[in-house]
C-alpha cells in the first residue's frame, strides 16, 4: 500500500497537477459559495476544459473542485442563509445564527476545520477500503456487474411517498434513452432516426444540458441577485477547547458521511443530514442545536466533505457512481479514454492513486484557502443573476461544442437543458435520470451477456457468490426505506 | 401553472414516447446469431413498458389534484425563459455557419438586454470579455478549433 501511495505521490508532485490541484480548488469554492451552482455544474462545465489535458491532471482537478465546492457551500450558508449547494443546507441551522451573534469567524472556522478534519479521515478510509475492494471487484464479470448496475438504480427507492414513482419514470426514460444508437451485442441500429443518434447520447453534453443550461433557464427567471450585500465577518475563530469539544462529532461525522456517500445516489446531500441528526439526537448540548450549535455545523460540514471520498469508492472500484458529481466524472474519464472500474488498478493506476495523495495534499491547501479567502469566495453571491446566467450559457454551449468539435452535442446539452428545467419545475428528481444515463448500457449489455454465459439460464446471477451479495444489499436499498416508513406509520398509530 | 398540470403534462409526454418507442423497436433488424441471446428489441420494449405504467399512473395521480399537487409552481419570468430559449437556439443554429466569434459577443449583449440589464458598459464588457476568454481559454490553451 505503501509503494502504491508512493507512486501516487509520484505522479502528482509536478507543477501541472499542483496548478491543477491549486484551480479545481479556487474553481470549487466559487461554485460552491454559489447558490444553485453544484459541484455537479461545477464538473460538468469544467469537462471540456480538461479534454487536452493529461488524464491525471485533469482527474486532480475535478476532484478537487467536487471536495472545494462541498466546503464552499458552508460559506454563503453561514454569511446569508443560503446555502451554496444542498448539502450545506444542515450548516445554514446553526451557522447563520451564530453569525447574526457577530460571530461568523466561529462559525467558519469550525465549518472549514470540520471539512478539512472530515476530508482526511475520508480519504484514509478511501485508502484503505478501496485497494481492497477492488481486488474483490476485479474477479466480476458480467452477472455480478449487471446486479451492480441494478443496485445502482435500486436506490431511486430512497426518494419517499410519490416521489418514488417520478423517480422510477425517471429512469425509465433514461435507460430508454440509453437504448438510442448501436446494440452492444449485435450491432443492429437502434432509433437512429439521424445518423447521429448512431453514436448514442454523448453523456457529458446531457450532463451539461441537464444542470448547467436548465440551472441558467431558472437563474434568467430571476432578477436581482442573490445577495445585495454581504454581512461582515465577525468575531474570532473557534478556541482549542471548542474544537476538542467538537472532535468526536467531527469523527462520527466523517465516517458517517463516508459510508452514506459510498451508498449510490446518497452522496452528501444525504449524509450532512444524517450525520446532523445523528449528532443533535446524541450531543448533550441538543436544546441549542439549530440556534448556533458549534457541533450542529461540525457534524454536517464533516459529513458533507466526507461523502466526497465515500462516493469515489464505488466509481473507482466497481465503474458506479456514488453521487450525480461522480455520475459526471464518470463522463470526464471517458473523455479520456479511462473505463472506471477494477481494472482502472491495474490497467491505469496512475488515476485512482493519484486521487488518493492529491486529496492528502489537497487538505492543507484547502483549509489555508477557507480560512483566508472566504470572504472572496463569497463575493460571487454579488454577481447579478444576469451576468451569472449568460456566463454559464455561453460556457456550456462552448464546452458542448469542444467535446466533440460538432453541433450534436450542442443541440443535446440544448435539449436537455430544456428537459431538466421542466423536469425540475414539475418536482422530478434528475439524480436518478443521470444514474440510469450512465447505468443503462452496463445494465443491459451485462445482461444480455450473463445470458449468454449462462446458456439463457438467469440461475447465473445466484449461482455466483458475489452476485448473490449484491442481490441481498440492492433488496436491502430497495426495500429499506418502505420499511422504515412501514415502521414509523405504525409507531405513530401506537402513539395515544 | 398548477404542480398537478406539469406532472400531468410530463407524464402524457412519458405515455407517448413509451408508445412510440415501443412500436419502432418492431423495425430494428434481428442480427442474434445465439438463440438465447434475447434480441435488440427486448430491453427497449421492456423499459417502455414500465415507462407507461409509471406514466399512466402518474397522469391519474395528477389528476386527482391531491396537495401538494394543486399548489401553483412559481416559474418566475417565464417569458424571459422562453425568449431566452429561442435566442440560444438560433445562436446554436448559426455559430456554425457564420462563424463563433461573429456571433457570440451579440450572444452574450442580448441574453443580457433580455434579462434587464441596461448598464450598457457591464453588458458590453461582459459580451466582449467572454468572447476574449474564450478564445484565450479554448483556442490558444486548449486548441479546441471553433468555427
Amino acid at each position: 500500500m505503501l509503494e502504491s501511495l508512493a507512486f501516487g505521490f509520484g505522479q502528482i508532485l509536478n507543477l501541472n497537477c499542483m496548478i491543477a490541484l491549486l484551480s479545481g480548488a479556487v474553481i470549487g469554492y466559487f461554485v460552491g459559495a454559489m447558490p444553485g451552482l453544484t459541484p455537479t455544474i461545477g464538473i460538468a462545465l469544467l469537462i471540456p476544459f480538461t479534454y487536452s489535458m493529461d488524464p491525471v491532471p485533469s482527474v486532480v482537478m475535478l476532484v478537487a473542485l467536487y471536495m472545494a465546492a462541498e466546503y464552499g457551500g458552508g460559506i454563503t450558508a453561514i454569511l446569508i442563509n443560503t446555502p451554496g449547494t444542498p448539502a450545506a443546507a444542515a450548516t445554514a441551522l446553526d451557522g447563520y445564527p451564530l453569525a447574526q451573534r457577530g460571530q461568523a469567524a466561529k462559525a467558519l472556522g469550525m465549518s472549514i476545520i470540520a471539512s478539512g478534519i472530515g476530508a482526511f479521515i475520508s480519504t484514509v478510509l478511501m485508502i484503505l477500503f478501496a485497494m481492497p475492494l477492488a481486488d474483490i471487484t476485479i474477479t466480476f464479470n458480467s452477472p455480478e456487474y449487471f446486479c451492480l448496475a441494478i443496485m445502482g438504480l435500486s436506490v431511486v427507492a430512497g426518494l419517499a411517498g410519490d416521489a418514488i414513482v417520478k423517480g422510477l419514470s425517471v429512469v425509465a426514460f433514461a435507460l430508454l434513452l440509453t437504448t438510442i444508437g448501436i446494440d452492444p451485442i449485435t450491432g443492429s441500429f437502434r432509433y437512429c432516426f439521424t445518423y447521429n443518434f448512431m453514436s448514442g447520447i454523448p453523456l457529458v453534453p446531457a450532463m451539461i444540458g441537464l444542470f448547467a443550461i436548465s440551472e441558467c433557464f431558472i437563474l434568467m427567471s430571476k432578477k436581482g441577485r442573490t445577495a445585495d450585500s454581504m454581512s461582515k465577518i465577525d468575531g474570532t475563530l473557534p478556541t482549542a477547547a471548542e474544537i476538542k469539544r467538537c472532535f468526536p462529532t467531527i469523527c462520527r461525522g466523517s465516517i458517517i458521511g463516508f459510508i452514506v456517500g459510498m451508498l449510490p445516489a446518497a452522496g452528501a446531500n444525504v449524509a450532512c443530514w444524517v450525520s446532523y441528526n445523528f449528532a443533535r439526537n446524541t450531543s448533550k448540548n441538543k436544546d441549542n442545536f439549530g440556534k448556533g450549535e458549534l457541533e450542529g455545523i461540525a457534524s454536517a460540514e464533516s459529513a458533507n466533505n466526507s461523502a466526497v471520498c465515500g462516493a469515489l469508492v464505488p466509481l473507482l472500484t466497481m465503474g458506479i457512481p456514488g453521487s450525480s458529481s461522480t455520475a459526471v466524472l464518470i463522463g470526464a474519464l471517458m473523455i479520456q479514454g479511462i473505463a472506471t472500474g477494477p481494472l482502472l488498478f491495474t490497467e491505469h493506476p496512475e488515476i485512482p492513486y493519484s486521487i488518493f495523495t492529491s486529496l492528502i495534499l489537497a487538505v492543507p491547501l484547502m483549509l489555508g484557502m477557507g480560512l483566508f479567502g472566504s470572504r472572496i469566495f463569497s463575493l460571487i453571491t454579488l454577481v447579478p443573476n444576469y451576468i451569472l446566467s449568460t456566463v454559464i450559457l455561453g460556457t456550456a454551449t462552448l464546452g458542448s461544442y469542444a467535446i466533440n468539435g460538432n453541433m450534436y452535442g450542442v443541440w443535446i446539452a440544448y435539449v436537455f437543458g430544456i428537459i431538466g428545467y421542466f423536469l425540475r419545475k414539475s418536482g422530478f428528481p434528475l439524480p436518478p435520470l443521470v444514474l440510469a444515463l450512465v447505468l443503462g448500457s452496463m445494465c443491459e449489455s451485462n445482461f444480455r451477456k450473463s445470458l449468454l454465459m449462462g446458456n439463457g439460464q438467469l440461475s447465473i446471477f445466484v449461482t455466483r457468490p458475489y452476485a448473490v451479495v449484491i442481490i441481498i444489499i440492492t433488496v436491502i436499498l430497495f426495500a429499506g426505506p418502505f420499511v422504515k416508513s412501514w415502521l414509523q406509520k405504525r409507531k405513530t398509530a401506537a402513539q395515544p | 401553472m398548477y404542480l398537478w398540470l406539469g406532472e400531468f403534462i410530463i407524464s402524457l409526454i412519458a405515455a407517448l414516447i413509451a408508445i412510440f418507442f415501443f412500436a419502432d423497436a418492431g423495425t430494428f433488424q434481428d442480427l442474434s446469431t445465439n438463440p438465447v441471446d434475447i434480441g435488440s428489441r427486448a430491453f427497449p420494449r421492456l423499459v417502455c413498458v414500465f415507462l407507461f405504467i409509471f406514466a399512466v399512473y402518474l397522469m391519474v395521480h395528477a389528476i386527482k389534484k391531491t396537495k401538494p399537487l394543486n399548489e401553483k409552481v412559481d416559474l418566475g419570468d417565464f417569458k424571459t425563459i422562453v425568449i431566452g430559449a429561442v435566442i440560444l437556439a438560433v445562436y446554436i443554429y448559426v455559430f456554425k455557419a457564420i462563424g463563433y466569434f461573429y456571433t457570440t459577443p451579440f450572444f452574450i449583449f442580448i441574453l443580457q438586454f433580455i434579462q434587464g440589464s441596461r448598464k450598457w458598459v457591464t453588458m458590453i464588457a461582459v459580451s466582449i470579455g467572454f468572447s476574449l476568454f474564450a478564445y484565450l481559454v479554448f483556442v490558444q490553451f486548449l486548441g479546441v478549433a471553433l468555427p
